[in-house]
């Protein structure tokens, strides 16, 4: 099946139609810019915490293969399974043998970009598996059966009243109300059924640390605890990038990303698993399962200037600060990662070839990296990935796939242009005489679909300033 | 080798060959992870504690030695807590029973976490509140610190509606970086460690925020000097 390459024009047209979308997105992208805004409120102290992510971050990196193994040793020890997954059909697999093998029918789920990555809930589906999502935001998105548009905040595209609706067809027995206590108490209700019953759990993981073999996670909601604590098997998936090497790492790690996502200072829970359920103790899991996932991780490792791509702690603070992003919105994207983190990491997930167009997202106005809490110079990983994909050097996928004939001409033909005085006397005087006339050109078309052509002057710049001289000469 | 082992050696060997380079902790990241001075006398502290938690609505009430258990009884018949579920083979516990023994909670049912979830679970979603001990807490964010174990179920500061803590005075930390300094935790870490800053809450809807979702609804802190 081959499927179109992503076209970022279609999908621009397209969202930016949505003028609901837009008012959405306008009003709570300039919430959470404030509310960081507001926490990170002293900037030398922001600057050095920065500094410190990028190093802890870097240092990681640096140490991957070290770390994961010294991980993988102390989780073992403490009595948690790890499991390693080249590829996300491996890492389906694994999930599903695990659920499988205790006889479930179904699953709750924390929120985890990584199982959105591997398409988890489809392939649970396809298997007669019930995946069910327990974030607020999942919850809401699965029963409009969408993807998030948000790393942070999944279901943040919509409205109350079409959440109104969603409950109120989706949910049995539930009426119509638009009150958001109401929303959240009738998805409590619903929910607190789930996680009484619920055999398996599974979530993403925020930061691994190879020293104590810890898995923490943030949030919120308590939806996360209870996928993690309740259920006798708990399932953790996450990227091999985000192991951090000691516990000392983790404060400053935690402080940078719920500043950035939020503006909270700290979030209603940080929960630190070090192992299942130990004799005497009451509760907890009886089996953890930790699923390593590679899915190309180790190709972009490889690169030293887009290994910082993996550096991010999925805050999402450079979609909230993104002037594209925030017009046009998650799904217009086309992949599970939106925004300026997303312009740089799919492409080199999925090929340049079939969505490098996304690298065109970007006026590189560079507000990204400066927010960024592990100091991702993003703007330049996308100029990398342009070039790549004209003159590739094959570090990425589908390196050079968008290398045109077409352009190399245009830019040979400028060239020529400007380098022979002659001609370029020529083309400055037609294009003034012809102005008129040109501006109807098809070719000229997606400068004048939205843009008046300027009026070229019938002296160039040059002609005048040998004819009159300049001031200070 | 099955599969998972395959693909650990092949992940394995590709990162190995990506070209690391060891990287130096940056002079600031030592100097910004040295154990910061005790900075803060235990004043300040339950101070910062009370105003970050109160901040996020929870309700923080100071108390001493002598007079927790009648704080406690004000709280219970405060919020009409009819059922309470408290660790089991605790001092905690003892003390609570010996209080009731004394005649205090006319209005509450004491009740212990004495078996596994499995047998357990009807009453732990059943009861109205529950009460634990603490590891600590930190005075920079004002979150609780709490280490479940084979007396406090991890539940317990999770699935009542009503989560009631006690939290020592002197054991208030003043940052996380504190904590992870001098814990001990790098040799041994409890299985599971819990930060709790609040009442849960969401904001995914719109971003107008609402207390209580599926964590406990209301966060109620004995600071006990």
């Amino acid at each position: 099946m081959t499927e179109k390459p992503y076209s970022l024009q279609k999908n621009v047209s397209t969202f930016l139609k949505n003028g609901q979308l837009r008012n959405n997105l306008r009003f709570s992208m300039e919430s959470l810019r404030q509310k960081r805004a507001a926490l990170f409120d002293n900037k030398t102290e922001l600057e050095s915490l920065r500094e410190l992510g990028q190093s802890i971050r870097q240092r990681s990196l640096n140490q991957l293969p070290e770390l994961l193994e010294q991980l993988e040793k102390k989780c073992t020890a403490n009595g948690i399974n790890v499991h390693w997954a080249e590829t996300v059909e491996d890492a389906n697999q694994i999930v599903l043998d695990v659920i499988e093998h205790h006889g479930a029918k179904s699953v709750i789920k924390g929120k985890s970009m990584v199982s959105e990555e591997m398409h988890l809930n489809s392939f649970l589906k396809n298997h007669d598996i019930i995946p069910i999502e327990t974030d607020l935001g999942e919850f809401i998105i699965q029963l409009a059966d969408e993807k998030p548009s948000h790393i942070v905040v999944p279901a943040i595209h919509k409205n109350r009243d079409e959440i109104a609706e969603l409950f109120h067809k989706k949910i049995p027995n539930t009426p119509y109300t638009e009150d958001i206590k109401e929303l959240n108490a009738i998805a409590r209700k619903e929910l607190r059924q789930k996680f009484r019953q619920a055999d398996i759990g599974l979530s993403g993981v925020n930061m691994a640390v190879a020293e104590t073999g810890t898995l923490c996670l943030v949030e919120n909601e308590g939806n996360g605890r209870m996928c993690t604590t309740l259920p006798k098997v708990h399932i953790a998936v996450m990227g091999l990038e985000k192991v951090v090497g000691k516990l000392v790492d983790v404060p400053p790690l935690l402080k940078l990303l719920t500043g950035s996502a939020t503006g909270q200072k700290i979030t209603t829970y940080i929960n630190m698993i070090t192992s299942p359920r130990k004799t005497g103790e009451k509760d907890g899991p009886e089996e953890i399962h930790l699923v390593i996932l590679d899915n190309k991780r180790s190709k972009i490792l490889a690169d030293p200037q887009l290994r910082q791509t993996l550096q991010c702690i999925r805050c999402g603070a450079c979609l909230n600060h993104c002037p594209v992003y925030t017009r046009i919105g998650g799904h217009a994207y086309g992949f599970v990662y939106p925004g300026p983190i997303g312009t740089i990491l799919t492409p080199q997930l999925e090929g340049l070839d079939k969505t490098g167009d996304l690298i065109n997202a970007s006026s590189l106005c560079n507000a990204c990296e400066e927010v960024c809490p592990v100091k991702i110079p993003i703007p330049d990983l996308i100029r990398r990935l342009r070039n790549e994909s004209i003159s590739g050097k094959e570090s990425v996928e589908g390196a050079g796939s968008r290398s045109s004939i077409a352009e190399m001409s245009v830019w040979k033909g400028w060239k020529i242009l400007n380098k022979s005085t002659t001609l370029n006397n020529i083309v400055v005087k037609t294009a003034a005489l012809t102005r008129n006339q040109i501006q109807h050109l098809p070719f000229l078309k997606s400068w004048t679909a939205s843009k008046t052509l300027p009026q070229f002057p019938k002296e160039s710049m040059l002609d005048r300033v040998k004819k009159k001289g300049v001031a200070d000469e | 080798m099955n599969r998972s082992e395959n693909s650990k050696v092949n992940i394995l060997s590709r990162l190995s060959r990506a070209n690391l380079e060891p990287v130096n902790r940056l002079e600031t990241q030592e100097k910004l992870q040295q154990t910061q001075p005790v900075t803060g006398n235990i004043d300040l502290r339950i101070e910062q504690v009370q105003k970050m938690q109160e901040a996020v609505n929870s309700e923080v009430v100071i108390s001493t030695t002598d007079t927790w258990i009648s704080d406690l009884t004000d709280i219970l018949n405060n919020h009409g807590i009819k059922r309470l579920l408290c660790g089991s083979g605790n001092t905690l516990e003892h003390d609570l029973k010996q209080a009731v023994i004394n005649g205090a909670f006319e209005h509450t049912e004491l009740l212990a976490y004495e078996s596994t979830i499995e047998t357990f679970k009807t009453t732990l979603f059943d009861v109205d509140a529950a009460i634990t001990g603490s590891f600590g807490a930190i005075a920079e964010n004002g979150a609780l610190i709490l280490c479940p174990d084979t007396h406090e179920a991890r539940t317990l500061s999770l699935v009542p509606p009503i989560h009631i803590a006690l939290l020592a005075a002197d054991t208030i930390y003043g940052d996380f970086d504190e904590v992870m300094a001098t814990a001990g935790w790098q040799n041994q870490i409890p299985a599971n460690v819990l930060l709790i800053s609040g009442p849960s809450k969401t904001a995914d809807i719109e971003l107008v925020l609402t207390h209580g979702v599926h964590g406990p609804k209301k966060l109620i802190i004995l600071i006990i000097r």
